[in-house]
């Protein structure tokens, strides 16, 4: 599974990097990224957990 | 050797009418004055690009919430979440709500919202119907986003309409934050009494959730288990209250002046209904609803590379950021169709807006109907902001078919 985060529409609220912080972190100005491009094996529910959990929808996940 | 330059300077006081009035018309100009100007009227920091208001609002170490305590302490009688800037902690106690407002769990309310419609805003649509010209805010509108809170929070009906007139007289808080004179102070008054109020009976109803568990949002910060004292669940339910009522109401208000004055664009969001979560999002872009939010300088720091002072109060103006040229191609013009991106009219950062998809869900739900049942409605009079700036919108807004 790929995730990425459309940074034009991130919020900053940090959701991703509080259900996910493996995945996902922010940078200086809060905007969130991946990573890693790919999740690795076995943290796939957690990816999409974190998917659901943002608020701007800003993340998104292909296989 | 550098020579800082001088920040710029301006004097304009936050209840200056031409500010409620037409916002971009005195913010524009100041924008192009730089990123970070002194406002000596209220000796803030006043920010104005998006890049600027983002930068302290996503950096919480940097810039903190202290200048909002006394608005809140006035609005909410106890310490929320919004005045904690510590992650950990505030995600502690975001975390009491923040699954019932994910957006999967939001998207179970619309069958609840088009009951609210149907009980509140269905007369105000007969009656335009049958050729009548009503004032749709205090009719209609006003009341809807407050029955919505009060069913989340399984409010007895029959306190349903104290609370709507406790929201509306909590207003007066809103009006008096920004104005020091005696006038703000009057105002303040008034909305404490309902904050008193308001706050007496979230009280009883927390006791009661505590010997009476349910699954509604009281009841999940009455037993929640992450040491709140009682003051402060309280004030985090009054707030939830306030948050989102007068807010969406304005927004309602301002989705029927702005589509009348935009027939093309309600037209073409008629025929095609995806491009209603679009034009949800230039609606609250355009006509940003609170245009003042406020953080403290912890350390001497740069804001948009301007050096500011610890202690120095932030203005972050969202409206003028919502329209910063830097972020929007053409950005005064009103257009449904622009590509997506953020706006900041739920705010940024850890602090964004509890309650935005419900917000976006009543919306949609709002003007589906209204396209569905008087898709040409027109303004009987031009509308007026009422003095309004910090949560602003039409103070009235009267329609016909």
């Amino acid at each position: 599974v790929k995730v990425a985060v459309d940074q034009g529409l991130c919020i900053a609220s940090g959701e991703c990097a509080l259900a996910a912080p493996d995945l996902f972190a922010q940078d200086a100005a809060g905007i969130a990224y991946t990573k890693a491009d790919t999740v690795p094996d076995g943290r796939e529910d957690v990816a999409e957990e974190a998917m659901h959990a943002c608020p701007a929808a800003a993340i998104r996940a292909e296989r | 050797m550098t020579v800082a330059t001088p920040i710029p300077t301006i004097n304009l006081p936050w209840t200056d009418p031409r500010l409620s009035e037409d916002p971009p018309a005195v913010l524009n100009p100041i924008r192009e004055m730089g990123p970070v100007v002194l406002n000596e009227a209220h000796d803030q920091y006043t920010v104005t690009t998006y890049a600027g208001v983002t930068e302290a609002l996503g950096d919480g170490e940097r810039f903190d919430s202290e200048s909002l305590r006394p608005i809140h302490m006035d609005l909410f009688g106890g310490v929320t979440m919004e005045m904690i800037d510590d992650k950990q902690r505030h995600g502690e106690i975001r975390g009491v709500w923040s699954k019932a407002f994910r957006r999967d769990s939001v998207a179970n309310l619309r069958e609840l919202t088009e009951s609210v419609l149907d009980e509140r805003l269905t007369p105000l649509i007969e009656r335009v119907r049958a050729g009548e010209t009503v004032e749709a805010l205090t009719t209609s509108i006003r009341s809807i986003p407050t029955i919505m809170i009060a069913h989340l929070l399984d409010l007895d009906p029959a306190v349903h309409e104290d609370f709507s007139r406790w929201s509306d007289q909590q207003i007066a808080l809103i009006t008096g934050a920004l104005d020091e004179s005696a006038r703000g102070e009057r105002l303040r008054e008034e909305g404490r009494a309902a904050t008193r109020a308001m706050n007496a009976h979230v009280a009883k109803e927390i006791k009661d959730r505590q010997a009476n568990p349910a699954d509604d949002l009281i009841s999940m910060m009455a037993n929640s288990d992450i040491g709140l004292e009682e003051r402060d669940q309280v004030a985090g339910v009054t707030q939830l209250v306030q948050a989102g009522n007068e807010t969406t109401a304005r927004a309602m208000a301002h989705a029927l002046v702005v589509f009348a004055q935009h027939p093309e664009q309600r037209e073409m969001m008629r025929r095609d209904r995806s491009l209603i979560g679009p034009a949800i999002e230039e609606l609250l872009r355009w006509e940003t609803i609170v245009q003042w939010t406020s953080r403290t300088v912890v350390e001497d720091t740069e804001l948009a590379g301007v050096p500011v002072p610890k202690g120095g109060v932030l203005a972050l103006m969202l409206g003028a950021a919502n329209r910063d040229p830097a972020r929007w191609e053409n950005p005064d013009a009103f257009d449904i169709t622009r590509p997506r991106q953020n706006h900041l009219s739920f705010s940024f950062g850890v602090h964004a807006c509890l309650g935005l998809n419900l917000t976006r869900l009543e919306l949609d739900c709002y003007l589906n109907r209204l396209l569905d049942t008087i898709p040409e409605w027109q303004l009987a009079e031009e509308p007026d902001y009422d003095g309004t700036f910090l949560v602003r919108g039409p103070g009235r807004v009267v329609v016909t078919a």
